[in-house]
């Protein structure tokens, strides 16, 4: 009898999760930890595709491979989320600073990469499996939304955050900046010029800050100065960067002539919007029409 | 309105809840038991409102505030459970387990300034926390359906208690979902990042797992009704440390904006 027969034990899918644990930690120990910041573009984008294909493929080999149906079943959905939440359990009760080893940066070791790597993976296949039978019947919309939306803010969030840039940029009162600062310290011409007319700062009785505001003027491709406030809570957007008000000189306080600004471009940001939107749909739906079972079986 | 007069509001509200409760153990009054009851509800809400006036700002802040909103869910969730499925025990548990938050609200009430600091000056922070309290009160019912089943119940499981149990987690984990998406949206409004593995939002994604973890389970052995409820409970702790357990866990302590 092959292997992956129905029935499908879930005890299988637990010795699946395990074997896939322990391969993450030999290609940790071999190859080192992932190593995100190779993946940026194109390379995210020859993934995506890859990834893919190889759900499509898995999807039409599904009643051949036995693997392959296992891996868009019920029975590979569980063992994939226990596997998932104890590898996330892990990194809840372990301080993230990367300083300490491999359990200190959870999001590149490969057993917990691989295992969201199983999850998504299950997802994929069941949301294809939703989206070819929900032409047939709409009590499929739920369902459909939930696991769609769920592989592509996963997908997305993650090939996307490599794509990320984060700057850093100081504003002097008066002054004109056009460089912002990346995490790992390089220096980046953003193609706006910032102007910082104004910082403000306000506070309760108390002392406890009550509100930052930097009053700037941006101009970007345009060549128009845009003038605008920059708050707390309140980004700007120019040119694709999204403006934060971020830091100020905490010396100083009240009297701050200095303003930081964290500048943000996010390309696949509208992909993973979409997916929220999708789970937030279908989260609404599953209030109402609960979640499917087969008691009967 | 202040804290003083919280004691006479919930008193008042806890002796209606009471009595709501002794009516639906009798069986007998069934609309006279969910009027009294729901009028427990409105005195609750009217204290939540009042200081919600008085504060200049919604009552969310600190973990004393977040309680008062437990404590008016749980009670709202048990009601929700007895007005549709008819428990008669469900509403005692309810008022029992509002009561002792009310009672650690009393003893430690953590004092509440109206300082609102701007990175929670949002429209997204009422939102996000009410509906992240509301999911923690109708899971609370979904973990009160849970011990009944494990250890009350000396009968068979029927499926009229399983399917209860399906209907609250999913309600509970729709809004699960809310609150951690639109704590999502909120984050990317106020620092450009959806996502960042701070501590609370990696226990929010554990508590999201495992409540995702019973659903999958049990569609895949709808039978096996004792593991699944064992889940549910591990699902509950998860939640606990969520919510406030994670103040006491020294891996959070060092790095968390969520801390309280």
């Amino acid at each position: 009898m092959p292997l992956f027969a129905k029935p499908w034990k879930l005890s299988l899918g637990f010795i699946f999760g395990g074997i896939l644990v322990l391969a993450g930690f030999v290609i940790q120990v071999v190859c080192g930890p992932v190593r995100w910041e190779s993946m940026s573009s194109p390379v995210n984008l020859i993934l995506l595709v890859v990834f893919l294909a190889f759900l499509v493929i898995a999807f039409a080999l599904r009643h051949k491979v036995g693997f392959f149906g296992w891996l868009g079943s019920p029975s590979a959905a569980v063992p994939s989320i226990a596997c998932t939440l104890l590898m996330t359990i892990v990194m809840g009760l372990t301080a993230q600073i990367p300083e300490r080893g491999w359990l200190g940066n959870m999001i590149t070791f490969w057993p917990f990469v691989l295992c969201y790597v199983w999850l998504t993976t299950v997802v994929g296949l069941v949301a294809i499996n939703h989206l070819l039978r929900v032409c047939h019947s709409w009590k499929e919309i739920p369902a459909l939304l939930n696991h769609l939306g769920l592989f592509v803010t996963l997908v997305c969030a993650t090939l996307g955050s490599v794509d990320k840039q984060t700057l850093e940029m100081t504003l002097n009162e008066g002054g004109v900046e056009t460089v912002g600062v990346s995490e790992d310290g390089r220096k980046v011409e953003t193609g706006l010029s910032v102007q910082l007319n104004d910082f403000v700062m306000e506070t309760y009785p108390n002392g406890m800050p009550k509100r930052f505001a930097s009053d700037v003027v941006v101009r970007g491709k345009s060549g128009h100065d845009i003038p605008g406030v920059i708050e707390v809570n309140k980004p700007m957007e120019v040119d694709g960067w999204k403006m934060y008000q971020y830091d100020y000189d905490s010396e100083a306080g009240v009297e701050s002539k200095i303003s930081v600004l964290q500048l943000v471009k996010d390309p696949w940001l509208p992909f993973v919007y979409a997916g929220i939107f999708m789970m937030l749909a279908g989260a609404f739906l599953m209030m109402f029409f609960g979640f499917k079972k087969e008691e009967s079986k | 309105m202040s804290w003083d007069s919280f004691i006479w509001f919930a008193a008042a509200a806890v002796i209606l809840w009471a009595v709501g409760s002794a009516l639906a153990w009798t069986g007998k009054n069934r609309k006279t038991a969910i009027a009294t009851y729901c009028l427990g509800l409105l005195v609750f809400f009217t204290f939540i409102l009042l200081m919600w006036i008085s504060l200049e700002r919604p009552p969310l802040r600190t973990m004393g505030e977040t309680r008062l909103w437990y404590s008016f869910f749980l009670a709202v969730a048990g009601m929700i459970v007895y007005g549709r499925w008819k428990y008669k025990w469900i509403l005692s548990f309810g008022t029992i387990m509002a009561t002792v938050f009310i009672i650690v609200n009393l003893l430690k009430p953590e004092i509440h300034s109206k300082a609102l600091m701007p990175a929670l000056q949002s429209p997204w922070f009422a939102p996000h926390v009410i509906v992240y309290m509301f999911s923690y009160g109708v899971l609370g019912a979904a973990t009160l359906m849970a011990l009944y089943i494990l250890i009350f119940k000396k009968e068979k499981t029927t499926l009229e208690d399983m399917a209860t149990t399906d209907n609250l987690v999913a309600t509970g984990m729709a809004f699960l979902t809310f609150g951690m998406l639109f704590g999502a949206l909120w984050a990317q409004e106020a620092w450009g990042t959806y996502w960042g593995w701070d501590p609370k939002e990696t226990w929010a994604a554990i508590t999201w797992l495992a409540y995702l973890l019973y659903i999958h389970f049990r569609i895949a052995r709808p039978k096996d009704h004792q593991t699944a409820m064992w889940i549910l409970l591990l699902a509950f702790v998860c939640l606990q440390i969520c919510w406030w357990g994670i103040n006491y866990l020294p891996s959070a302590h060092a790095t968390s904006v969520h801390v309280y």
